[in-house]
C-alpha cells in the first residue's frame, strides 16, 4: 500500500507527524515499511499491511491505527451538502450479495477542471489522472478513504437498472475493452440490455464516463467480500475495487462518500447533484464482544487495567461499556477482523507495544517426551553417511512420468493435479532419479567421484492416497583416488557397494547399475526400531590369547568365483577359524596363462593357546580339498 | 596367580632377562629373524626347548610351566613384531618426501539445512521439546481448517497448493502446522476415566520439523519445496511473555548470544494475537542495508498465542488451555546465517556447495 506522508499528515489534524514518528511506530503497529522514497516533493512510503485488516487499504485506515498510537483519534469525513430525496431512477436489489445500494444523480458542468493536487496525488499512489472528473475523484476517494465508487454515463443507461446474478454464459464487455463470459455465480450491475458492471470488480465499457459524459450516476454500494473474491480469483481481474470489497468496505462509510464524490464532482464540473437516495438496508450494528479483564492480563503477562484498555479500544473507533471485570466491545464498523476477545487484546496490546510485553521462560511441569525413532535414524543415518565421505542431498518430492520404474506402484495415485509441469507431476516412487540427475551433473562439471546420498519419503498409492516410506539411497560412481602417490586410482565397482554395505551393517542390498559409471541403491528404512539396541551393548568376553594367521596362495582357473571356494573352506575349519579373506587376486608374470593367484588368509583363535600342530592340521584339511576344486598351490 | 620364573633353566632365564636389550638393539629385518629363531624358531628355540621340557616335568608343577610358557611366548612374539613394525615405518617413512602430496581421507556432508535443522532442535531440546513429525501428504482439515483458516482463503486456490488429481480432499502440506492440528487432536482423547492425555501429561510442547510445498516457480527466492520447523506448546495460563521469553533465548541460542530480538504485530489466522519476530540484521548490525531494506531488522519467524478455534477444532478447552505457537523457514535462516544470496543452492546438490557449506571443525 502507497502511501505519501503529507496525505497521511493531512488525516491526523492537530498533530504534526513527523516521518520518524510514521519509521517508528508503522512496523510496530503491524505495518512494516517496505520501501521509502520522495518523489514530486512528497515522501512516498511502500507499506506492507496483513491479510486481515482491510481497514487499512486507505491512507485513512493507516491514519487512524497511527492517531490512536499517539492518543488521538482522527476528525470526522470532510462533510457535504447532499441531501438525500426519492429515488430519481428505479434501481432493483435482486442478490443477497449485494445489501445496500447508496446513488446519486449529478449533471455535469462544462469545466473541465481537475485540482493539481489530485492529479500528483494520483501519480503518487501509481496511478493517473483519467481528465475525467468523474474518474478523478473517484479514485481519489477510493485511495484515500477505502470505499471503491463508480460513475455511469446515465445518458447511456437504457430503462431501470438491478443488481443481480449474471445469466451463465451472458457477455460482459469491461472498460478494459476485453468481453468475458460470466458465469451464474457472478453478481452484476446490469439495465435491460445486458451487465453494465461487474459488480465490485470492473465498469463497463457500454456506459462508461467519457468527455461528452453530461449526467452521470453515481454508485456507492456494499457487495459481498466472497463472491467479489470469487469472480476477481475465476476472471484473473485484480482491480483496487475488487482487491478492498474483496475483503470487506466499511458500511458506514458508503453513504458520505457517495455524498462527497457527488459534491467534489459538482464542483470541479461547476455542475449539480440532481438527486441522491438510497436503495437496501446497512447491516446492523455488530453485537459486543465480551473482554474480561482476566483474560487481558494472561494474554499480556500483567495487569492492563479497564481504563487503559477502554481507551486504547475507543481510540481505534470501539464503543465500549466498562464494569468491574470486563469491558463490552462493539467493535468499529470498518473492523470486520474483530470478532471475538483475543482480536481485542491484541488490539489493546498493540497500542501498549509488543515491546512492553516482558519476557518470562514459562515453567512446564509436564515431563520432556522422547524423540521419534524415525527423527533420530534420519539423523544417525546422514551422519554416518556423511562421516564415511557421503554427501547429502536434497532433492524435491516430485519426479515425471519417465522417471517411473516398472515396479512402481500405480502412478495416477501419486499424481498431482496442478503441478508445475510434467516433470514434476508425480509425487516420486523412488530417490534415485533425482540423485542420478544430481550425480551427472556433478561429473559433468567436473568431479572425478560422487559419493551422494538422500533421506526422504517415497511415496506407493493406495485406494485412500498416497503412502510415504522413508528411504535411503545413495550414488557411488566415478573414480576414486589417484589424486596422490599412495592412492592408486580406482574405478568404483558393485564390490565397493558391498563393502560399504558390510561396512553399515545393512542386510542384502539390491545394487542398482544406473548407467555412466554410477550405482546405487535404495531401501526402506524401517518406521519402529527391530529391537530396543542398548547404547551400550551387551559384553561378551573375548579371547585374550594369541591369534594364529596362515596366508595361503593359489592358482585358480580364470573365471572361478571366491564366494563358492570360501564356503567350502569354511564347511571344513572348525569355528576358532574366526576370519578367512581373499587378500589379493594377481594375474601377469609369473602365473600361467588362464589362471590367476589368490592370496587367502586366515585367522584362527580361541580361548587357549593354540599350537602349532593342530592349526596345521586345520589348514591341511583345507589343502586336500584342492584338487577336487582343480586349484593348486602356488 | 603369579608366574614361577624359578621353572626356567638357567639359560633361558638368563636369555629372557636380557630378551628386552637385544630387541631394542635390532636394527633391521635380519636381527629381528635372528632373535625370531633364537627365542621362537620352530627348531631348537627356547620356546620348543621350553615344550620339551614340559613334556619330561611332574604333574604337580605342570601347570605353572605351562602358563609360565604362554606368558613367555606372546611376550616374546609382541615385542619382536611390534620392533619389527617400527623398523619397517622407520626405514619407510625415512624414505618418503613428505612433501609430497599426502592422501586424504574422504569427507562428506550432511546437508547444510539438515544440520541448522537438528541445530534448531537441539536449542528447542534443551527446554524440554521433543519432534513430533506429520506428513507431507495431508488432509484439507489438518492443512486449513483445522488451523482457522476461512474455507474461501485464497492460500487453499490451486494456484498456492498443490492437490492430488485422484484424490481432491488431499494436497502436499503447505506449512508444518498441521503437525499442530494432529498432536492436538490426539492429545485430546480421553481414556476410560474420562481423562485426557493433555490433562494426563499436564501441557505438551514440541517441535516439527519437515518439508513444506507451495505451488511457486523456482527463482533466487521461491521453491516449490522448502523447510520449516513449527514449535507449539500448550499449558495453563500461557501468554506472550512466555512466547517472548521462549523466542529470544532461542534466536539467542542459535544465532549468537548478541541478538537482539524484537516482537511486532503480525496476522496468521491459527493464532491471536499473532506476532513477526525480527532480529537485528546480523550483516548490518542495524545500520540499515539492502538485506534488511535499510530497516536493520530482518524478519525471521512468525507465532503467537494459539487461537482457540484451532484449540477447539481440536477438541481441546480453549478455556481451561492456553499456549503459543511459532514457525520458521529454515532455507530463510540458512540464507540469512551464510549470506547466500540464491535459495536454488540448497537444491541443486553441487558438491562444490555442499563442500563449501561443509561444517567448519
Amino acid at each position: 500500500m502507497r502511501v505519501p506522508l503529507s496525505i497521511l499528515q493531512k488525516e491526523i489534524s492537530g498533530r504534526i507527524l513527523s516521518l520518524d514518528q510514521v519509521q517508528q511506530y508503522l512496523p510496530m503497529l503491524g505495518f512494516p515499511i517496505e520501501h521509502i522514497e520522495s518523489l514530486s516533493g512528497d515522501t512516498l512510503l511502500e507499506i506492507e499491511i496483513t491479510a486481515n485488516r482491510s481497514d487499512v487499504l486507505s491512507i485513512r485506515g493507516i491514519a487512524r491505527d497511527l492517531a490512536a498510537k499517539l492518543g488521538t483519534t482522527l476528525g470526522p469525513l470532510p462533510g457535504s451538502s447532499v441531501t438525500e430525496g426519492a429515488s430519481a431512477l428505479s434501481i432493483r436489489l435482486e442478490s443477497p450479495l449485494c445489501s445496500f445500494y447508496a446513488a446519486s444523480i449529478v449533471d455535469l458542468g462544462s469545466s473541465p477542471y481537475i485540482p493539481n493536487d489530485t492529479t500528483k496525488f494520483l501519480e503518487l499512489m501509481g496511478s493517473s489522472s483519467k481528465a475525467l472528473a468523474s474518474v478523478d475523484a473517484s479514485n481519489e476517494l477510493l485511495y484515500r478513504f477505502g470505499q471503491p465508487t463508480h460513475a455511469f454515463d446515465l445518458d447511456t443507461l437504457q430503462g431501470s437498472i438491478t443488481v443481480r446474478l449474471a445469466k451463465s454464459g451472458e457477455v460482459f464487455v469491461g472498460l478494459d475493452g476485453i468481453s468475458r463470459t460470466l458465469t451464474a455465480q457472478d453478481l452484476v450491475i446490469a439495465d435491460e440490455a445486458g451487465p453494465i458492471a461487474l459488480a465490485g470488480v470492473l465498469g463497463g465499457e457500454r456506459t462508461k464516463v467519457t468527455a461528452q459524459t453530461r449526467r452521470i450516476l453515481v454508485e456507492s454500494a456494499l457487495f459481498d467480500a466472497v463472491s467479489v473474491r470469487t469472480t476477481a480469483h475465476r476472471l484473473n481481474l485484480h482491480t483496487e475495487a475488487s482487491n478492498r470489497f474483496g475483503r470487506g468496505v466499511d458500511p458506514s462509510q458508503v453513504v458520505p462518500i457517495r455524498n462527497l464524490l457527488s459534491q467534489t464532482i459538482a464542483q470541479w464540473t461547476e455542475g449539480k447533484v440532481i438527486a441522491a437516495w438510497n436503495v437496501g438496508l446497512l447491516p446492523l450494528v455488530a453485537s459486543p464482544i465480551h473482554l474480561s479483564l482476566s483474560l487481558l492480563e494472561r494474554m499480556a503477562g500483567r495487569p492492563i487495567s479497564g481504563p487503559d484498555a477502554m481507551a486504547h479500544l475507543e481510540r481505534l473507533g470501539a464503543r465500549v461499556l466498562m464494569d468491574e471485570h470486563a469491558l463490552n466491545v462493539i467493535p468499529p464498523s470498518w473492523r470486520h477482523d474483530l470478532t471475538q476477545a483475543e482480536d481485542l487484546v491484541e488490539e489493546v496490546l498493540r497500542l501498549e507495544g509488543y515491546d512492553r510485553i516482558d519476557s518470562v521462560l514459562p515453567s512446564v511441569q509436564a515431563e520432556p517426551l522422547p524423540m521419534p525413532f524415525e527423527f533420530t535414524q534420519r539423523i544417525q543415518w546422514s551422519e554416518r553417511l556423511a562421516h564415511l565421505g557421503f554427501f547429502q542431498t536434497l532433492t524435491f518430492g516430485f519426479q515425471g512420468p519417465s522417471d517411473e520404474t516398472v515396479s512402481a506402484s500405480d502412478p495416477s495415485g501419486r499424481r498431482l493435479s496442478n503441478p508445475l509441469g510434467e516433470e514434476y507431476s508425480l509425487m516420486r516412487s523412488s530417490l534415485l532419479p533425482a540423485l542420478k540427475k544430481a550425480a551427472l551433473q556433478n561429473l559433468r562439471n567436473g568431479q572425478a567421484e560422487v559419493r551422494l546420498f538422500e533421506i526422504a519419503p517415497v511415496y506407493q498409492s493406495y485406494p485412500e492416497g498416497p503412502h510415504s516410506v522413508l528411504t535411503l539411497a545413495l550414488i557411488w560412481g566415478g573414480r576414486a583416488g589417484g589424486e596422490d602417490v599412495l592412492t592408486p586410482a580406482q574405478t568404483i565397482t558393485p564390490l565397493h557397494l558391498m563393502g560399504l554395505a558390510q561396512t553399515l551393517q545393512l542386510p542384502t542390498i539390491h545394487i542398482v547399475d544406473l548407467g555412466e559409471g554410477l550405482l546405487g541403491f535404495e531401501l526402506p528404512l524401517p518406521s519402529k526400531p527391530s529391537a530396543v539396541a542398548p547404547l551400550i551393548p551387551h559384553f561378551v568376553p573375548y579371547s585374550r590369547h594369541p591369534m594364529v594367521q596362515r596366508d595361503l596362495s593359489l592358482l585358480v582357473s580364470q573365471g572361478q568365483t571366491y564366494g563358492p571356494i570360501e564356503s567350502a573352506f569354511k564347511k571344513v575349519l572348525p569355528g576358532v577359524c574366526k576370519s578367512l579373506r581373499c587378500v589379493e587376486v594377481y594375474r601377469g608374470k609369473g602365473v600361467p596363462e588362464g589362471q590367476e593367484a589368490w592370496l587367502l588368509r586366515f585367522q584362527f583363535q580361541a580361548d587357549r593357546s593354540l599350537t602349532t600342530e593342530e592349526v596345521d592340521e586345520w589348514m591341511k584339511t583345507v589343502v586336500d580339498l584342492l584338487p577336487s576344486m582343480q586349484i593348486t598351490l602356488r | 596367580m603369579s608366574l614361577r620364573f624359578d621353572l626356567l633353566p638357567p639359560t633361558i632365564a638368563e636369555a629372557h632377562q636380557h630378551f628386552e636389550a637385544w630387541v631394542s638393539a635390532a636394527q633391521d629385518v635380519n636381527d629381528i629373524n635372528r632373535l625370531k629363531g633364537v627365542f621362537i624358531g620352530r627348531k631348537a628355540s627356547h620356546l620348543t626347548l621350553l615344550t620339551d621340557l614340559l613334556k619330561q616335568t611332574p604333574k604337580e608343577s605342570k601347570a605353572d610351566l605351562g602358563a609360565l610358557i604362554n606368558h613367555l611366548k606372546m611376550t616374546w612374539e609382541t615385542a619382536l613384531s611390534l620392533r619389527l613394525e617400527q623398523l619397517v615405518s622407520a626405514s619407510a617413512s625415512s624414505s618418503v618426501d613428505l612433501t609430497l602430496t599426502p592422501p586424504v581421507l574422504p569427507q562428506g556432508a550432511v546437508h547444510p539445512i539438515q544440520r541448522l535443522e537438528v541445530h534448531i532442535v537441539s536449542v528447542f531440546r534443551t527446554l524440554g521439546y521433543h519432534v513430533e513429525e506429520g506428513p507431507e501428504v495431508e488432509t484439507e482439515e489438518h492443512n486449513f481448517d483445522g488451523l482457522n483458516i476461512a474455507p474461501n482463503h485464497p492460500a487453499r486456490r490451486s494456484s498456492d497448493t498443490f492437490y492430488f488429481e485422484a484424490h481432491p480432499h488431499l494436497l502436499l502440506r503447505t506449512h508444518t502446522s498441521p503437525v499442530q492440528v494432529r498432536v492436538l487432536k490426539r492429545l485430546s482423547q480421553k481414556n476410560s476415566q474420562g481423562v485426557s492425555l493433555l490433562e494426563s501429561l499436564g501441557g505438551i510442547r514440541f517441535l516439527s520439523p519437515g518439508r513444506v510445498y507451495r505451488k511457486d516457480e523456482i527463482d533466487p527466492t521461491h521453491s516449490p519445496m522448502f523447510h520449516q520447523v513449527e514449535g507449539m506448546l500448550i499449558g495453563k495460563n500461557i501468554g506472550l511473555q512466555h512466547l517472548k521469553g521462549t523466542l529470544s533465548y532461542a534466536m539467542k541460542a542459535l544465532l549468537g548470544a548478541d541478538t537482539e530480538v524484537r516482537f511486532r504485530p503480525g496476522y496468521f489466522p491459527f493464532v491471536e494475537p499473532g506476532c513477526e519476530v525480527d532480529v537485528k540484521c546480523p550483516l548490518c548490525k542495524g545500520q540499515g542495508c539492502r538485506v534488511c531494506k535499510s530497516s536493520g531488522w530482518i524478519e525471521i519467524l512468525g507465532a503467537g498465542l494459539v487461537h482457540p478455534h484451532v484449540l477447539s477444532h481440536a477438541g481441546i478447552d480453549s478455556t481451561a488451555w492456553s499456549g503459543f505457537a511459532f514457525g520458521m523457514g529454515i532455507e530463510r535462516i540458512a540464507m540469512i546465517i551464510s549470506e547466500c544470496p540464491d535459495l536454488r543452492l540448497f537444491f541443486e546438490n553441487d558438491l562444490r556447495f555442499l563442500q563449501s557449506m561443509r561444517e567448519v571443525r
